[in-house]
């Protein structure tokens, strides 16, 4: 949580008058019961208009507070939304600045978690700690001195509850808390069976599993149940057991009160003052306890914001970035590239050099975990190379501003991922192209025929995860929102699997007609895709194997050969 | 009212210790409402010079006695309450959860995952603290406030009749407040939703977003949801914030008149602290309640959510003792209709004859009906008309259970279980031996991976343990245990490298022999050897006949094969 401070500070001044108004309104509070005693001491003796004055008073002083407490509410409210809206603000600035590295470390869950219920959690935290915190120790140390002014003697009853009463919440709380979070765990494994038997229905059903998964379910269901009661059953003994430390001493203070009346040391009014500070006390303690638990939350909520905060790209623009590529030629050119996902790793790509020149048609092919894709995602830099330099049309990378090399490298990934936006939106996202381009990327990608048979042509919506469209449409407008961009560099990256071999034709004889001064890299499993191809990147093991035509290649090449008669020959 | 009679239903094992609850609960506030009169009586007996120390010491033990019964009434309520509501709750999760097993496929097929999750953990939470235990804390409120009316009366008429005159105030004012606050909550719930359903979208799609430099427009359009969320976060709080002083001042106002009043009508001093301590006391219950009703109301429209899914009505299933006979593997689809969405036909007049022993393949585009055999003749999803027969014995007339051990089926997206490697492959019967799952896993070709394993059959794997491949073969090895006379194998689509896919290739074949079998297959070289193909088209059989026959016929068959080979 101190982390996150320095998103108050911009709002110093006015969590301050709020702390300062409850302070204030704790203060005046806190001469009620002073007042009362004084009236009811003084109600046989005085006149009429000194009690009437004394009501007055009271009646002011309760007004007054009423004002104060409005000041720290709103100020509270004020504090706490700012402080929100600033640190959601900074969190998801800081998650689109993340690198695709960064990105792996987080699961989407924690991170939209932290967007949202932990921001929640955190800006909460600091409108009660205006609210309440900060006044609740004062009106425990306040109510003792006021008990001190009226009696030395009684007040060290309550000097000796305060403690036992502290003590015991503070002992309940800490293993509630422990208690708490054993048991979501237990729930978390209830979460997760559901989960499964959702996604997996089919198979459990197939496989008749529904008996023994209700058995599973309902032991797991139950040793959280059981594990919940278990910390029920300690916080069940807080509150009962605190006030009755508190309330012993409230009965005590009648005893020995009594005696002081006798002698003639204290009046009866002062007696009631008592009692009410005692139990003013127990209220702030308790107050004080169950925040605890809201800050014990906060500070869960903190450390994940600040995990997500303190992680920054370390993929940066250099220094003065070409922004200006009219004048650099697709070629692409690996220099002994090296590259390993972390400092731990072994090199996920090893040594890797080719050249390949502009305009032509590359194929990049190799069985699952030889590194196509990672080697791909270093030209334009999601990932930075760790050893050796890439070059396009004789220019290092990094030399070229990241959103410029982004715009000249076009990729399509493997999973296509769509926006709850309309058909166009979806292809425009954010480039400068306009209907014309988006028209022409759609035919091209063959997405013309669905899109006039929606609805709302272009402007037909896409729900959440393009979920009212097939795999192959989703991948085609994939496919288009690439091309809308004109690429100089294009890269398919196993994005034409999905589509079935007609339509794979279409698009292909489309590119090569429309860009054909595109240099185009194509990640396939399919031997049948290369044949598009000038040449073909064979990658084994995250080095490179061979780079040849099909002639070549299927001449010299041992891992194409395999490959290709795995699908060739079907097995035989 | 009717969710009420629900769970009434629902709790009625639980009606004793929720009785028993309830009694301790009105005991213990009548404790606690006897508490301030001993004490008034015993300031009363502080007299300067002249105290009656044998009285004071017996009305001292009597708080004791009073306080410590009272506490430890609270206490046991407490824990009963805690107790029944998590057993409820336990009850509830247990039925949707046996609710989600007994539901038909196609009714589970419009559920949203994470709607039915947050059902069952969020919801069914909210009942139990809302009405297990915020009903206890209602009525020992309700039982504070009558009792303290009471005495208070009983006290002294005016000054008892003013307070309870006074404290509706307090209530008038909260109810107003939350009224006037209730709008802004709506107003940032709705936020946050917004708020979720952008940055969900953004987190997920977040490489999309890089890849093409959307991340101004990301960021703006988050800023403009991010702006409602700050408003409506500040004025729902600061009007719920204001509840509390102003409930304060008013209940000030009422310790400043019951006060005045003592002192006006001469009460005593003793008399005075009573109703101090009273109307102090007395707020405290109003305020509890106003939060438990919240807790209540929302407990209500929890058990609403929870319901829908409980009277969602279970698939009927064949009640009969009726089984297939294992040697039995032919299928016939006869004249069959069926479609998802009764607006739009699919299946129409389906028919196919497949005798025991026959590979069948069904080859077709995205959309072409092949995932749809496969749920009708599982029945996950029943036919609208004609009929399905195994063996001469329709299969709506056999039950689930024999149906679905009669057929074995290997999904594309492979499902693996988050269980030991053991568990996954003796799925379909559990009580399988060592051997069988290790030949299994043989045959399947998979042996080799789960030995490389750290802990070998008894680790413990989920979907992201194993690649893509090796999660199906686990299935295949699955498949074998399970020895079904009808096999239905959906090949994977994508991301299997070659190689892996050879392995897959030669354990369906080891799987398939001597089966009737069902092939969805994308590549078409693993389909040469099928006995007959079919080309599905909308829904309809376009081509039929074997690999020769319909490489012949120069169609449909003949130009999706060249497509996939012709390399140069």
């Amino acid at each position: 949580m101190k982390k996150l401070l320095r998103f108050i500070s911009p709002y110093k001044f006015i969590t301050a008058l709020g702390i300062t108004a409850k302070l204030i309104e704790g203060l005046l509070e806190l001469t009620l019961p002073l007042i009362m005693a004084d009236i009811i001491n003084n109600a046989l003796t005085e006149s009429s208009t000194y009690i009437t004055n004394r009501l007055l008073l009271m009646a002011g002083i309760v007004t007054v507070c009423f004002a104060l407490a409005f000041i720290c509410q709103r100020s509270a409210a004020y504090v706490g939304a700012n402080f929100g809206h600033d640190v959601r603000c900074a969190l998801n600035k800081n998650i689109h600045s993340m690198s695709f590295s960064n990105l792996n470390k987080f699961k989407n869950g924690k991170l939209l978690n932290s967007l949202t219920n932990d921001i929640t959690h955190t800006q909460t935290s600091v409108s009660i700690f205006i609210r309440l915190v900060t006044r609740t120790p004062f009106i425990t140390v306040g109510s003792l001195i006021m008990a001190f002014t009226i009696s030395k003697e009684i007040s060290l009853i309550i000097f000796a509850v305060l403690p036992i009463t502290a003590y015991i919440l503070y002992k309940i709380m800490r293993k509630s808390i422990a208690l708490h979070k054993v048991t979501l765990k237990s729930l978390d494994s209830i979460t997760k069976s559901t989960h499964e038997n959702l996604v997996g229905a089919r198979v459990f059903r197939a496989y008749n599993k529904a008996p023994s998964e209700i058995v599973e379910f309902e032991s797991k269901s139950s040793d959280y149940a059981n594990k919940a009661i278990k910390a029920i059953k300690v916080l069940a003994l807080s509150s009962p057991l605190s006030a009755l430390v508190v309330n012993i001493g409230v009965a005590l203070v009648v005893l020995i009160g009594g005696q002081f009346v006798h002698t003639g040391n204290l009046l009866a009014g002062d007696i009631t003052a008592l009692t009410t500070y005692l139990i003013q006390i127990l209220i702030s303690l308790t107050i004080l306890s169950n925040v605890g638990i809201v800050f014990t939350k906060a500070e869960s909520s903190a450390s994940r914001i600040n995990e997500i905060l303190e992680t920054t790209s370390e993929i940066l623009d250099s220094q003065n970035p070409i922004t200006d590529t009219s004048e650099i030629l697709p070629s692409i050119q690996f220099d002994n590239v090296s590259f390993r996902y972390n400092e731990t790793s072994t090199n996920a790509i090893n040594n890797v050099t080719f050249n390949i020149e502009p305009s032509s048609w590359i194929g990049i092919i190799g069985v699952t975990g030889s590194a196509k894709s990672t080697l791909i995602n270093l030209i334009p830099r999601f990932y930075d190379v760790s050893s050796g330099s890439i070059s396009i049309g004789g220019v290092n990378i990094k030399d070229i501003s990241l959103k410029t090399l982004r715009e000249y490298v076009g990729i399509v990934p493997q999973k296509s991922q769509l926006f709850n936006m309309s058909i166009q939106d979806n292809i425009k996202f954010g480039s400068s192209a306009v209907f014309e381009d988006i028209e022409k990327a759609a035919r091209i990608a063959d997405c013309e025929e669905f899109i006039n048979k929606k609805h709302n042509k272009f402007n037909e919506m896409i729900s959440a995860d393009g979920k009212n469209l097939s795999g192959g449409q989703q991948q085609r407008l994939s496919i288009a929102r690439t091309l809308a961009r004109k690429p100089k560099i294009l890269v398919l990256d196993d994005s034409l699997s999905a589509l079935d071999n007609n339509t794979e034709n279409t698009v292909a004889t489309g590119l090569k007609e429309n860009f054909s001064k595109t240099t185009t890299l194509i990640i396939t499993q399919r031997i049948s895709s290369i044949k598009y191809c000038d040449k073909i990147l064979v990658m084994k093991n995250g080095e490179l194997q061979d780079f040849g035509t099909h002639k070549e290649l299927i001449s010299r090449c041992d891992e194409y050969m395999n490959i290709y008669n795995s699908q060739k020959g079907g097995g035989k | 009212m009717k969710n009420l009679k629900m769970l009434l239903s629902y709790m009625s094992e639980f009606k004793r210790p929720y009785i028993t609850a309830i009694i301790l609960a009105l005991l213990s506030s009548f404790c606690i409402v006897l508490i301030p009169l001993i004490i008034g009586m015993a300031i009363d007996l502080m007299v300067f010079g002249n105290t009656n120390f044998t009285l004071l010491l017996i009305y001292f033990a009597t708080l004791l006695v009073l306080y410590s019964i009272s506490e430890f009434l609270n206490y046991l309520v407490n824990k009963i309450a805690g107790e029944i509501s998590q057993k409820t709750m336990h009850r509830l999760r247990s039925d949707l959860f046996q609710k989600i097993q007994g539901i038909s496929i196609s009714q589970l097929d419009i559920l949203q995952v994470g709607d039915v999750i947050s059902r069952m953990t969020v919801d069914v939470d909210n009942v139990g603290t809302g009405l297990m235990q915020g009903t206890i804390q209602l009525l020992r409120g309700v039982g504070v406030i009558i009792g303290t009316m009471i005495v208070m009366i009983a006290l002294n008429p005016i000054i008892g009749l003013t307070v309870v005159l006074l404290t509706p105030l307090s209530l008038v004012v909260s109810t107003i407040i939350a009224k006037g606050a209730k709008k802004h909550y709506q107003a940032n719930a709705t936020a946050r939703s917004e708020l979720t359903s952008v940055s969900s979208e953004h987190i997920a799609n977040q490489r999309a977003i890089i890849a093409n430099g959307y991340q101004e427009i990301a960021m703006d359009q988050f800023e403009v949801t991010n702006q409602k969320a700050k408003t409506s976060y500040f004025y729902s709080h600061f009007y719920s914030a204001l509840t509390n002083p102003s409930s304060r001042m008013i209940n000030n106002f009422i310790y400043i008149v019951a006060g005045a009043l003592g002192v006006f009508l001469k009460v005593s001093v003793g008399g005075i602290s009573s109703f101090l301590i009273y109307s102090s006391q007395y707020t405290k219950p109003f305020t509890e309640i106003t939060s438990v009703i919240t807790d209540i109301q929302k407990a209500d429209v929890s058990l609403t959510r929870v319901f829908a899914i409980l009277e969602i009505p279970e698939e009927p299933d064949v009640l009969s003792l009726v089984q297939f006979d294992k040697t039995h593997g032919n299928v016939a689809f006869k004249n069959v209709y069926f479609s998802y969405d009764k607006k739009r036909s699919l299946i129409k007049n389906f028919n196919l004859d497949v005798k025991s022993g026959e590979k069948i393949a069904i080859v077709g585009s995205t959309g072409s009906g092949k995932t749809t055999i496969i749920n009708l003749l599982m029945r996950f999803y029943n036919i609208d008309c004609g009929d399905i027969s195994i063996g001469d014995m329709n299969i709506n007339t056999v039950p689930f259970q024999s149906l679905r051990s009669h057929i074995s089926m290997v999904l594309q997206d492979s499902f693996i279980k988050n269980a030991t490697v053991y568990e996954n492959i003796a799925f379909g019967n559990p009580s399988a031996s060592y051997d069988i799952v290790k030949n299994a896993s043989i045959k399947a070709q998979c042996y080799d991976i789960i030995s490389r394993l750290s802990d070998g059959f008894d680790t413990v794997i989920d979907g992201n343990t194993l690649s893509k491949g090796e999660m199906q073969l686990i299935c295949i090895a699955r498949a074998m245990v399970e020895n079904a006379p009808i096999l239905i194998l959906d090949e994977a689509t994508s991301n299997i490298d070659s190689l892996t896919e050879i392995k897959i290739q030669n354990a369906f074949l080891e799987l398939m022999k001597d089966k009737t079998s069902f092939v969805i297959a994308h590549r078409l070289s693993t389909i040469k050897d099928s006995d007959r193909i079919l080309v599905l088209e909308n829904g309809n059989i376009a081509e039929i006949g074997n690999h020769k026959e319909l490489i012949k016929k120069k169609g449909k068959y003949f130009d999706l094969y060249n497509n996939q080979y012709n390399v140069n």
